[in-house]
């Protein structure tokens, strides 16, 4: 575990107040109590003298000695989280009296093509779909997997949608870039293939949310709007 | 929003791009070079036996059918070259796109999903301990899907009636502070009384907003779908307030609606108001 000694000495020159045997125990508690994705840099905040080299290398260490036990310690959704193993699946659920919500198969596509297409309106969607997709875009929001971020600036000023961090989760994903790459367009046509996951920006800009929209004058955050697109996946990358 | 008359559901399968990848799909078609006259033919064939079948097909699979027979029809033609034909490319651009969402999809639910296949603890947060709990800082957004569901929970209790109440929303703003002053943290669905008018409740929401908006107040949640919870972030607001109260004078409920947006301006466009604030001096 050189990288472990490596980056202890390295804290050691920041602080050095935290030895690993302290630190260790500590963070598998605040990840317990948690529950909640925490992301390094919230513990490094909750632990006075610590530093970040030093909190993520005892999180990778701690994921590791979980590999043999029930639990596992991932990395989701810009944090760290503590969940079962996923080989005790069925032992599990059974402490929970209702079964998990299904995902459709309309919900899941759609889901998809707002993760890839991000900010994406509804239009954009129900043109890759063929079919009217209102009812399930509904069900998303209502879900928390996708969200109102902004309305596009061109006529008619639609609405545009990107995922949530409940979609990450969801998932168990770290964040956007962590999405499996899009299968590409056969090779014959890449000429005509105008589509390319991330690559793919619309023209135009996305305007935040006025007053005279949904009350939802878009507050402080509202020059970030553009910034926002992928805040998911900047956020709290891995820190 | 969805229109009741598309909703039936041919459950088999999710539209006609589903309905044609499936046919490529058990015929081993490439999708580059698709055989439009086959497909045709496949495919009105599964259109009429849906008909046989009594199912109400949405309007998007004869949309389909039409412009497939179409193609189809085009190509008995003689043409002059062997130009592509611009419609034929158009369906295969469109099904290879879609065929490659749906294959992202199925990547994507393959995952080991939470509360399917992999569980989290839920947090219990201590009494009075709210500060150290692990709340999510809820922007309006989030606020807004809460005040749908008040909404719609009113609008389930309450026959319809019309009225004409004023409600201030500088006088909500006052009574929201100082009921925070006092308690330290309200939940939210303690701001809205079980029997308020639309009118009041749109109110206490704009001006929540606002707050929120100014740094005054911080809507924070807990988990998922916890309790939405509201305290000050500053005992010393009284100016802030006064500030923010100023802009709004009384107004009535559908005037306070129709600043939300929760309604649509009859006859008028999203413009018209931008260029006019005119409460918002």
């Amino acid at each position: 575990m050189s990288e472990r000694e490596t980056a202890a000495r390295q804290g050691d020159q920041a602080s050095g107040v935290w030895p690993v045997e302290r630190l260790r125990p500590l963070i598998e508690a605040l990840l317990f109590a948690a529950g909640d994705p925490l992301p390094a840099k919230k513990i490094v905040e909750f632990i006075e003298g610590s530093t970040i080299e030093e909190v993520r290398a005892t999180l990778t260490e701690l994921a590791t000695e979980y590999l043999t036990r029930g639990i596992r310690l991932i990395e989701v959704a810009g944090g760290w989280q503590l969940r079962t193993a996923p080989e005790h699946q069925r032992y599990v659920r059974k402490l929970f009296r209702e079964r998990p919500q299904r995902l459709t198969r309309a919900a899941t596509e759609t889901i998809a093509i707002i993760a890839y297409k991000q900010p994406v309106t509804r239009q954009e969607i129900e043109t890759v779909r063929g079919v009217d997709t209102g009812g399930v875009l509904e069900s998303l929001v209502e879900r928390r997997l996708a969200k109102v971020i902004g309305r596009k600036d061109v006529p008619g000023r639609p609405l545009v949608y990107a995922t949530t961090q409940e979609f990450l989760e969801l998932f168990g994903l770290r964040n956007l870039r962590e999405l499996p790459t899009l299968p590409e367009l056969g090779s014959e046509f890449e000429s005509m293939s105008e589509q390319g996951g991330f690559s793919e920006t619309e023209d135009a800009p996305i305007l935040p949310l006025e007053d005279d929209d949904a009350a939802q004058s878009e507050s402080s955050h509202a020059g970030a709007v553009a910034g926002r697109q992928d805040s998911d996946a900047t956020q709290e990358t891995d820190d | 929003m969805a229109t009741p008359a598309y909703t039936v559901r041919l459950d088999a399968f999710e539209g006609p791009l589903d309905l044609l990848l499936h046919l490529v799909r058990s015929n081993e078609l490439d999708i580059y070079h698709l055989p439009i006259a086959q497909i045709t033919d496949q495919y009105v064939a599964y259109i009429n036996m849906f008909e046989e079948l009594n199912l109400d097909i949405a309007g998007e699979y004869l949309l389909m059918a039409a412009s497939l027979m179409y193609m189809k029809s085009r190509l008995l033609l003689p043409r002059d070259d062997d130009d592509d034909d611009e419609e034929v490319a158009d369906l295969v651009r469109q099904l290879a796109d879609y065929q490659r969402y749906r294959e992202a999809a199925d990547v994507l639910r393959d995952r080991l999903l939470l509360d399917r296949d992999v569980f989290r603890r839920q947090p219990t947060a201590p009494e009075g301990e709210i500060e150290e709990a692990p709340l999510r800082r809820l922007d309006q957004a989030d606020l807004f899907e809460a005040l749908r569901r008040v909404l719609a929970r009113a609008a389930a209790r309450r026959p319809h009636s019309v009225s004409r109440e004023e409600f201030s929303v500088r006088d909500v703003v006052r009574s929201m502070v100082s009921r925070l002053k006092a308690a330290g943290r309200l939940e939210f669905q303690e701001l809205f009384a079980e029997d308020a008018p639309r009118g009041l409740v749109i109110a206490t929401f704009l001006g929540l907003l606002e707050m929120v908006k100014n740094g005054v107040i911080a809507a924070e949640q807990q988990g998922r779908f916890g309790a939405i919870w509201l305290r000050l972030l500053d005992e010393d607001v009284d100016e802030t307030v006064a500030d923010l109260t100023e802009m709004y004078g009384p107004r009535s409920a559908a005037e306070l609606e129709e600043a939300a947006g929760l309604v649509a301006p009859i006859g008028d466009d999203a413009r018209a108001a931008d260029e006019d604030p005119g409460w918002q001096e």
